[in-house]
C-alpha cells in the first residue's frame, strides 16, 4: 500500500528549508525580517500537522511507501510502525517549541536565514530517521543528518566552532563506515526480498546460525558504529566539543534529534534486524552492555569535574543516552519498553536544562558554574524550570525520570532473573551483569545529583559574600519561558501519571520477542 | 481518591502554608504576621494529627501505576512516631519564634520548617514502600534549606554533603527496592513481612543483599556507619532549631523507614541469624561506640551533640536489629526518649549560643551563673541519656541490654550490652562536664567575661525556656511513668515478631 | 554483419584521422573538431552498446582480410560498449570543462598539438577496450603513452616538464615489462591474438608445463600493467602527473588512462591468462594486498598534503587501491564491484578536478588550503560539484561511491578469508577519504578571517559557461550512476559473462 502522505513529513522541510537557504532576493547576506520568522514558524508548524495527521491515520505497521529501489534487494522506504511513530511524535512536539525558543535565542545573529534552513532540514531528516522502514531508508537519513546538521555547529564560525564541527565529522563518518558494515550483512542475510524492518529480527536464521561468531562482531561493529551519534565510550568526544554550538543546537539537536537517532538507530539494529532471539545471551551482549554502562559511569563523573555548565549538560547527555542503550542491550521487551521510556523521558528533561542554560547564557553571558551566584532569585522562572529538569534526571520520584528509572531496574532484574534460571547464556557474566547494571544506574543517578545540584545550590543559596552583581538579569521573554513550562509540565505530567504512555511502549516492546 | 481525607489533612496543610510563606512577598517584611502564621499552623497541625491518628483508616491518594501508588495509613507505629513528631514540632517552633529572631531570611526558614513537617506526616502514615520512598526522598530535599540557612561557606558545604549522603542512601536503598518490586506484586506493609516463599524462591541471595542496602541505605539517614559522615557536620551548623529537628526527628525518619523495611516488607524470620542480621548489627554497634568516643574528643558542643545523635540513634539500630521483641521495644522506646532528650539539649545548646556566643565547652565554665535553670534543663537531660533511673533513657536502655543478653544471637548477646555500657560512660563523660563546670567551675575561675559582658542571670526569654523545660521535664516524666509508650512498643512488637 | 558492427572500427579510425588532420587546422577549429568527434565516437560506442545487448552476445570483428589466428580482431561486447560509452563522456565533458583554460594556459601555437593528443589518447583508449590482439594492445598503450605525455609537458613549466619526465620513466618501465610478457607469452603459446593465445594457455595449464614460465608472465603482465595505473608501491609519478598538468589533462589522466590499463589487465586476465588459473596462482592475493595497502596508504598520504591538487591524485591512488581489492578478491561478484568502481571514480574523479579548477580560478588560481578558504561563496557552482565529488569519496548513500562501497562490500561477503579485512579496510578508508576531502569542504564553505592573506585580485570572477556546464553534466552523470545503477550493474554483470 503505497502512502504518499508518509513522505511528506520527510520531504516537506528538507525542501523548504533549501528553498529558504537558495532564495537570495538580492546580492549579499539575505536579511532576517519578521516574515521570514512567521514562514519558517508556519513550516515547522505545518509540518508537525502533517506527522500528527499520519499518527492520527493508524500505527500499525503495515503503512509502507517505498520511494525507490536502488539495485536489487536495496529498498528505500517509509513505513510506520508504533516505534517510529513514537518518535517522529516526539519530535513533531518538541520542534515547534525548539523553533520559537530559537526565534529569541538568535536574535541578535547574523545569517539567521542560513541557521533556520539547515535548522528546518534537520527536521526533515529526522523524521526521516523515525520513518525509515529499512535499514538502508536509515542509513541514508543517518548521514543526512550527519551533514545537514554540520553547518549548524559551525554556525558561531569560531575557530573552536571549525574545529568542534570538523571532530563531529569526522567521528560521524567513522561511526557510519562501521554501521555501513553492519547494513551490508544484514541485507546479505535478510530473509525478506526488501529488508525491511520486522519486529523480532529479519535474519535468515538457519544461515546465520551458520555464521554466528561472524555476525556478532558485526553486530558489536555496526552498535558502535552507530554508537558514535549515541556517544558510546569511547566515541562520545565529538559531544562535549560540540556544546559550543548555538544552545538551540545543541540543545535540540545534540540532546534530542541528532543523539536519540543514534539510540534509535541501535534499537532497530537490535530489535528489528539482528533480532533479540538472535543475540541474546551471546557474548556480543556482554560487550555492548559493558560498553554502556562504562559510558554511564564516565559521563557522569566527567560532569562532575566540569565547571563549564553547557559541557556538562554534554557529558551529563553522553551518560544518559547509556540508560537508552543499557536498556536495549538488556535485550527483553521490557528492556525495548525501559529504554524508550528513559528516551521519551530524557529528551524532554535534557532539552529543558539546556534551554535554562541557553537562557542564562542569552541573558547575562554567563556560561560557567562558578557565575551563577544567586541567579535563582533573578531568573525564578528559569530556574524553577531547571530545578524541575534537575530532580527528574536525578530520578526523584513524582518526575519523569524516576519512571523510566524505575522501568530500567526492573527490565534489569527481569533480564538477570531469566539469565540466571536459565543457565547465565555464554558464560557466568550473563547472571550478574544486569544487576552491575541497576547499581551503575544507581550510581550514575547520585553523580547526576551532584552535578545538578551544586547548580541549583549555588543559584537559590548564594555563599555570603558571592553574588551576582548584574541586576538587570531578569527572566527571559515568552518566547523562551514558553517552551520551558510547557516541558516542565510534561515531566511533571509523565511522572506523575505514566500510564498512557507505558502502555504504548509495552505494546511496541511485545511486538519484538519474549 | 478513595478512603479517609482526613489523613490527607496533616500531610497537605502544612506543605501549602510553607509554600505560602515561602511565597508571600508580605511575610518578608512582616515577622509579626509571619510568626502568627507559624504559630497558627503548628497548632492546627497538632490538632489535625491528633484527628488523623484517633480517625485512623487509609486513603489511596494517586495511583502511579499498576504497581505503584500514592497511599496513607495509621497503624501503631504511625501513632508513634505522628505523635512525637507533631508535639515536638510545635514546642521548638515555639522556641524558634524567639530564636531566629537573631538570624536572617527567617521566612525561608520557617517556610520549609513548616514543609518538612508535612513530609514527616507523609512519611509516617506511608502505607507502601513507594509512598515511603517518594517522601523520603521529598525530605531530604525540603530540609536542605535549613541546614544551608546561613549560607555561610561552611553551611552551604554542609548541607551538599548533606545532600549527597542521603541521596546516595535513598538509592542505595532504591536498589532494594527495586527488587522487591520485582518478586512482589503490592509493595503495602504488612506486619511480619509481605513475602512468602513462591516469590523469593531462588533469589535469597539477592533479597539478603536488597535487604541489606536498604538498611545500609536508609541508614545514611539515620547516621549510621559507613554513612554517617555528614551529621557531624550538618548539625552543628544548622540553626540550633534546625539542628535539633534533624537530630532529634529527621534521623528518626531514616529509623522509621528501616523499621518498615525489615518488620513490615522483609520480614524478621526470613533474616533471623543471616549474614545481614549480623552486619547489621556490628554496623550498629561500631556506630555506637564510635559515636560515643568521636563526642568525647569533640570540643565544640553542637557537634559534639551530633556526634552523640550518631551514637544514640544506633542504639535504635541496635535494637531493632536483635529482632527480638524486647530489643524491639528498647529501640521504639529509645526513639521517644531520645529524641525529646536531644532536642532539649540542642536547644539549650541554641540558648547558649545565642545569648553568651560560646561555642567550645571550654568556654562554658561558670554557665551556671549565667543561666541555671537552663543549665538545670540539660542536666536533667543528660541524666536521661545516660541512662540514670528513674529518667527515661534508663528505660530504654534496660530494654535494650535485656533484649541482648536474650535475643540468642551468639557474641552479640554479650558483647551488646557491653558496649552500652561503655558507651553510657562516654556519654556521662562527655555530656556531665558541661553540668560540672557550669555550676562548680572551680576556686581559680574568676568569671570576669561574665562580668564585663554582665550576663548573670541572663536567663533566656520565656518561648525559648519554655519549650526547654517543657521538654527536659517529658525527659524525666517519661522514665516515671514509661508505660503508655512501653505498652504501645510492646503491642507492636507483639504484631511484627 | 550488420552496418552496426563496424562502429568500434569506426571509433578508433575517427579519432586517429581526427587526430591527422588536426596537425593542419588551427586550434579553434582542432577544439571543435575534436569535440565533434568525441560525440560522434560516443555515439558510435553506444549504438554498438545497444546492438550488443539485444543480441546478448559479443562478436568478433575481423581487421582486414586475414582471418585469425594470422590476422587481427576487435571484440565488442556489452561491457565494451559500457566502457566505451563512459569513456567517452567523461572525456567529452572533460575536455568541455578545461576550454578556456587550455586556450589561456596553452601557446597559441600549440593549442592544436593538445587537441591532436587528446584525439590519439581517445584512439587508443578505444582501441584498448576493443582489441583483441596482444600485440596491437601494446602499439595502443605505446600511444597512449606518448599522449599522455604529451598532455602533461603542453605547459612549458619547469614542474610539468619534470612530471612528464618522472611519467615518461614510469610509463616505460611498465611498458617494457609488459612487453617482456607479450614476448615470452608469444613464445610459449604462439599467438598474438587472445583468443587462440587463450586456448593454448589452457593446453598449457591442463599438462603441466611451462608452469613457471606462466607465472612469470602473469606476474610480468600484472606488474607492468600495475605500474602504469598507479598501483601501490607503483604510483609515486601519480601525484606530481596529475597535480601539475592542465584541468582537461588531470581529469583526463586521472578519470580514464589509468582506468584503460586496469581494463586491459582485466581483459588479459579473462581473455589470455583465464581468470581461474589466476586465482589459482594466488596471483590475485598480491593484487588484493597492495589494493589493500594503496587504500590506506594513499589516503594517509593525501591527509598530509597541503597542495589541493596533489592530495587529489593521491586520492586516486588510493581509489586505484580499491579497484585492485576487488580484483584481488577473485569472484565475479568482486570484478563487477571493481568495474563498477572504475565507471565511478571516473566520473567523481573527472568532477573533482573540474570543480577545483573553478575553485582555484576564484582564489588566485592558488591551490593551498589558505587561499581557499571561503572559495564555495566565491563560485558557487563548483563549491558545490566539489562537495558533491568529495562526498561521493567518502560513499554519502544516492551517490556513485556509495554503490561502489555497497558492490565492494557485498562481494566481500562471498569469500570467507578476506572478508573480515576488507570490510574493516573499507571502513578505515572510508574514514581517512572523509578527513581529507571533507576537511576541504569544511575550508571551502568557512568566512574567511581577518588574518588570511587578501587573495590577489582575482583572474576570473564567473567561470565561463563551459566549465559550469561541465560540472553540472558531471554532477548528473555521478547522480545517475548512484541512482539508477542496477541497469548499469546488471550490464557489466552480463558484459562480463561474455567477456572471455
Amino acid at each position: 500500500m503505497s502512502e504518499i502522505i508518509l513522505a511528506l513529513p520527510v520531504v516537506f522541510p528538507i525542501v523548504g528549508g533549501l528553498a529558504m537557504l537558495f532564495h537570495q532576493p538580492g546580492e549579499g547576506v539575505v536579511p532576517w525580517n519578521r516574515r521570514r520568522a512567521l514562514l519558517t514558524a508556519g513550516l515547522v508548524l505545518l509540518n508537525s500537522f502533517f506527522v500528527a495527521a499520519i499518527l492520527v491515520g493508524g500505527v500499525d505497521g503495515e503503512r509502507r511507501l517505498v520511494v525507490f529501489k536502488l539495485y536489487s534487494s536495496l529498498t528505500v522506504m517509509f513505513k510506520l510502525d508504533r516505534m517510529g511513530a513514537l518518535f517522529a511524535g516526539m519530535v513533531a512536539f518538541l520542534w515547534p517549541l525548539a523553533t520559537l525558543y530559537a526565534f529569541e535565542y538568535m536574535e541578535h545573529e547574523e545569517r539567521r536565514n542560513t541557521f533556520f534552513a539547515f535548522y528546518l532540514m534537520t527536521y526533515g531528516v529526522t523524521v526521516g530517521i523515525a520513518l525509515a522502514g529499512t535499514l538502508v531508508t536509515l542509513y541514508l537519513f543517518y548521514e543526512m543528518l550527519t551533514f545537514v546538521t554540520l553547518p549548524l555547529v559551525m554556525f558561531p564560525l569560531t575557530k573552536e566552532a571549525v574545529r568542534a564541527s570538523r571532530a563531529y565529522l569526522y567521528y560521524s563518518i567513522g561511526g557510519a563506515a562501521f554501521a555501513f558494515i553492519g547494513m551490508v550483512f544484514v541485507l546479505g542475510f535478510s530473509s525478506i526480498e526488501t529488508s525491511e524492518f520486522v519486529a523480532g529480527g529479519m535474519l535468515d536464521l538457519a544461515r546465520a546460525g551458520q555464521n554466528r561468531n561472524t555476525l556478532l562482531l558485526v553486530y558489536v561493529l555496526a552498535f558502535f558504529g552507530f554508537g558514535v551519534k549515541a556517544a558510546v565510550f569511547p566515541l562520545y568526544r565529538w559531544l562535549p566539543k560540540a556544546a559550543v554550538a548555538p544552545t538551540p543546537v545543541t540543545a535540540l539537536l545534540h540532546a534530542v534529534a541528532v543523539v536519540k537517532s543514534g539510540a534509535f538507530a541501535i534499537l532497530r539494529l537490535t530489535y528489528f534486524s539482528f533480532g533479540i532471539g538472535f543475540l541474546r545471551g551471546s557474548w556480543a551482549q556482554w560487550v555492548v552492555m559493558c560498553a554502556t554502562l562504562v559510558t554511564i559511569l564516565f559521563g557522569s563523573t566527567m560532569a562532575v569535574k566540569e565547571v563549564h555548565w553547557k559541557r556538562r549538560l554534554a557529558y551529563s547527555t553522553v551518560s544518559n543516552l547509556s540508560y537508552i542503550l543499557f536498556g536495549a542491550t538488556l535485550m527483553t521487551p521490557f528492556g525495548l519498553a525501559a529504554g524508550l521510556s528513559h528516551m521519551v523521558a530524557h529528551a524532554f528533561m535534557k532539552i529543558s536544562a539546556f534551554f535554562c542554560a541557553g537562557a542564562v547564557m542569552h541573558k547575562s553571558g554567563k556560561t560557567y558554574i562558578y557565575q551563577l551566584d544567586g541567579m535563582g532569585k533573578k531568573m525564578p522562572i528559569t530556574f524553577g524550570c531547571l530545578t524541575a529538569a534537575s530532580l527528574s534526571l536525578m530520578g526523584i520520584p513524582l518526575f519523569a525520570g524516576f519512571i523510566s528509572k524505575w522501568n530500567l531496574a526492573q527490565a534489569a532484574f527481569e533480564c538477570g532473573g531469566l539469565m540466571g534460571g536459565a543457565g547465565g547464556g555464554d558464560g557466568g557474566v550473563g547472571r550478574w551483569l544486569p544487576y552491575a547494571g541497576v547499581a551503575v544506574i544507581l550510581l550514575s543517578a547520585l553523580l547526576t545529583g551532584i552535578y545538578m545540584m551544586t547548580v541549583l545550590v549555588r543559584a537559590y543559596f548564594p555563599k555570603i559574600g558571592e553574588t551576582v552583581a548584574d541586576d538587570k538579569v531578569t527572566d527571559p521573554t515568552w518566547k523562551m519561558l514558553v517552551p520551558l513550562i510547557v516541558f516542565t509540565v510534561v515531566i511533571l505530567v509523565i511522572g506523575v501519571n505514566p500510564a498512557p504512555l507505558m502502555e504504548c511502549l509495552m505494546k511496541i516492546g511485545g511486538e519484538v520477542g519474549v | 481518591m478513595e478512603g479517609n481525607v482526613i489523613l490527607l489533612l496533616p500531610v497537605v496543610c502544612p506543605i501549602l502554608a510553607g509554600v505560602l510563606v515561602l511565597a508571600g512577598k508580605v511575610f518578608r517584611k512582616d515577622r509579626k504576621s509571619l510568626m502568627a502564621v507559624l504559630l497558627a499552623v503548628l497548632l492546627l497541625e497538632a490538632g489535625l494529627t491528633a484527628w488523623a491518628l484517633t480517625s485512623g483508616g487509609s486513603i489511596q491518594v494517586w495511583r502511579l501505576t499498576s504497581q505503584m501508588n500514592i497511599s496513607f495509613h495509621v497503624d501503631e507505629i504511625s501513632r508513634l512516631f505522628g505523635a512525637l513528631t507533631a508535639a515536638v514540632w510545635l514546642l521548638v517552633g515555639i522556641y524558634s519564634v524567639a530564636y531566629m529572631s537573631h538570624e536572617e531570611e527567617e521566612h525561608r526558614f520557617f517556610g520549609y520548617y513548616l514543609i518538612v513537617v508535612g513530609v514527616l506526616m507523609g512519611l509516617n502514615f506511608s502505607a507502601n514502600l513507594i509512598t515511603m520512598y517518594v517522601f523520603f526522598e521529598m525530605m531530604t530535599l525540603t530540609s536542605l534549606p535549613l541546614v544551608l540557612h546561613e549560607r555561610s561557606r561552611a553551611a552551604v558545604m554542609a548541607g551538599l554533603k548533606y545532600l549527597f549522603y542521603s541521596v546516595a542512601g535513598a538509592f542505595l536503598a532504591l536498589f532494594g527496592i527495586f527488587f522487591l518490586a520485582g518478586v512482589a506484586e503490592d509493595l503495602t506493609f504488612a506486619a511480619g513481612g509481605i513475602l512468602n516463599d513462591n516469590m523469593v524462591a531462588g533469589k535469597e541471595g539477592l533479597l539478603l543483599a536488597s535487604t541489606f542496602c536498604m538498611i545500609v541505605g536508609f541508614g545514611a539517614k539515620a547516621g549510621m556507619f559507613p554513612l554517617h559522615g555528614w551529621l557531624p557536620t550538618a548539625h552543628p551548623v544548622a540553626p540550633a532549631c534546625a539542628s535539633a529537628v534533624l537530630s532529634g526527628l529527621i534521623t528518626k525518619a531514616g529509623v522509621l523507614a528501616v523499621i518498615r523495611v525489615v518488620y513490615f516488607i522483609v520480614g524478621p524470620d526470613r533474616l533471623w541469624g543471616t549474614w545481614v542480621q549480623n552486619g547489621w548489627i556490628l554496623l550498629a554497634l561500631m556506630t555506637v561506640f564510635m559515636g560515643s568516643m568521636l563526642a568525647y574528643k569533640e570540643p565544640v558542643l553542637k557537634k559534639r551533640l551530633a556526634y552523640s545523635t550518631v551514637s544514640q540513634v544506633s542504639y535504635v539500630m541496635f535494637g531493632l536489629s536483635l529482632l527480638t521483641p524486647l530489643g524491639f521495644v528498647g529501640a521504639l522506646s529509645h526513639v521517644v526518649f531520645h529524641s525529646v532528650i536531644k532536642h532539649t539539649l540542642f536547644l539549650a545548646a541554641g540558648v547558649i549560643i545565642v545569648t553568651t556566643g560560646w561555642t567550645r565547652v571550654e568556654q562554658m565554665r561558670g554557665l551556671g551563673r549565667v543561666m541555671p535553670l537552663t543549665l538545670g534543663c540539660y542536666t536533667i537531660a543528660s541524666l536521661a541519656l545516660i541512662g540514670i533511673p528513674p529518667a527515661s533513657g534508663f528505660v530504654s536502655k534496660w530494654y535494650l541490654a535485656s533484649g541482648a543478653l536474650s535475643s540468642g544471637t551468639g557474641i552479640w548477646s554479650w558483647v551488646g550490652p557491653v558496649v552500652l555500657l561503655v558507651s553510657a560512660l562516654l556519654t556521662a563523660g562527655y555530656l556531665l562536664p558541661l553540668t560540672i563546670q557550669g555550676y562548680f567551675p572551680g576556686h581559680d575561675f574568676k568569671g570576669e567575661e561574665i562580668e564585663k559582658r554582665k550576663l548573670a542571670g541572663k536567663e533566656p526569654s520565656l518561648w525559648m525556656l519554655g519549650p526547654v523545660g517543657i521538654l527536659a521535664a517529658a525527659a524525666l516524666l517519661f522514665g516515671c511513668f514509661p508505660d503508655s509508650i512501653v505498652a504501645m512498643a510492646q503491642s507492636i512488637a507483639a504484631m511484627v515478631l | 554483419m550488420s552496418f552496426v558492427q563496424n562502429f568500434p572500427f569506426f571509433s578508433i579510425i575517427l579519432a586517429m584521422f581526427s587526430g591527422i588532420i588536426s596537425s593542419v587546422l588551427s586550434g579553434k577549429k582542432a577544439r571543435n573538431l575534436t569535440l565533434m568527434m568525441i560525440a560522434v565516437t560516443t555515439a558510435l560506442s553506444a549504438g554498438t552498446l545497444m546492438f550488443c545487448l539485444k543480441t546478448g552476445e559479443s562478436y568478433t570483428y575481423m581487421m582486414g582480410h586475414f582471418p585469425a589466428p594470422w590476422g587481427n580482431e576487435i571484440r565488442a561486447g556489452v561491457l565494451e560498449g559500457v566502457t566505451a560509452v563512459l569513456f567517452g563522456i567523461v572525456m567529452f565533458l572533460s575536455v568541455t570543462g578545461g576550454l578556456d583554460h587550455t586556450a589561456r594556459d596553452v601557446e597559441e601555437s600549440k593549442q592544436n598539438l593538445f587537441y591532436i593528443m587528446i584525439d590519439l589518447m581517445l584512439s587508443s583508449l578505444l582501441a584498448l577496450i576493443y582489441t583483441n590482439d596482444l600485440f596491437t594492445a601494446y602499439v595502443f598503450v605505446e600511444i597512449n603513452t606518448i599522449a599522455g605525455c604529451g598532455l602533461i609537458m603542453i605547459r612549458q613549466k619547469g614542474r610539468n616538464l619534470s612530471a612528464a619526465i618522472r611519467y615518461m620513466v614510469m610509463s616505460q618501465l611498465g611498458s617494457g615489462l609488459f612487453l617482456i610478457g607479450l614476448t615470452l607469452l608469444y613464445d610459449v603459446t604462439g599467438h598474438l591474438l587472445m583468443s587462440p593465445a587463450k586456448e593454448s594457455v589452457e593446453l598449457l595449464v591442463a599438462t603441466g608445463r611451462y608452469r613457471i614460465p606462466l607465472l612469470v608472465i602473469m606476474a610480468v603482465i600484472s606488474v607492468g600493467l600495475a605500474i602504469k595505473s598507479g598501483l601501490y608501491p607503483f604510483h609515486y609519478w601519480i601525484p606530481d602527473t596529475y597535480g601539475y598538468a592542465t584541468p582537461t589533462g588531470s581529469a583526463v589522466l586521472s578519470g580514464l588512462v589509468s582506468k584503460g590499463y586496469i581494463f586491459l589487465l582485466i581483459k588479459i586476465f579473462y581473455r589470455v591468462l583465464g581468470y581461474d588459473n589466476l586465482v589459482g596462482t594466488h596471483m590475485v592475493n598480491v593484487l588484493y594486498l597492495f589494493g589493500v595497502c594503496g587504500m590506506i596508504m594513499g589516503s594517509v598520504h593525501a591527509i598530509s598534503e597541503t597542495d589541493t591538487r596533489r592530495m587529489i591524485a593521491y586520492s586516486s591512488v588510493a581509489q586505484i587501491g580499491y579497484i585492485y581489492m576487488g580484483i584481488g578478491l577473485g569472484t565475479t561478484a568482486g570484478m563487477v564491484a571493481s568495474v563498477f568502481h572504475i565507471f565511478a571514480h571516473s566520473a567523481t574523479k573527472a568532477l573533482l578536478f573540474i570543480s577545483a579548477v573553478g575553485l582555484y580560478e576564484v582564489s588566485g588560481d592558488r591551490k593551498d588550503f589558505v587561499s581557499l578558504r571561503g572559495a564555495a561563496f566565491r563560485n558557487p557552482l563548483a563549491g558545490i560539484g566539489f562537495s558533491i565529488g568529495a562526498l561521493s569519496m567518502v560513499g554519502f548513500p544516492m551517490l556513485s561511491g556509495f554503490i561502489s562501497k555497497l558492490l565492494f562490500a557485498t562481494s566481500a561477503l562471498d569469500s570467507p578469508e578476506k572478508m573480515m579485512p576488507t570490510l574493516i579496510v573499507l571502513a578505515v578508508s572510508t574514514l581517512l577519504n572523509a578527513v581529507y576531502f571533507l576537511r576541504l569542504v569544511i575550508t571551502l564553505y568557512s568566512r574567511r578571517r581577518p588574518e588570511d592573506k587578501p587573495l590577489p585580485k582575482q583572474t576570473t570572477v564567473r567561470s565561463s559557461w563551459a566549465l559550469r556546464l561541465a560540472i553540472i553534466c558531471f554532477i548528473g552523470l555521478n547522480l545517475v550512476l548512484g541512482m539508477s545503477s542496477q541497469p548499469i550493474v546488471q550490464a557489466i554483470t552480463d558484459g562480463l559473462a561474455m567477456f572471455d
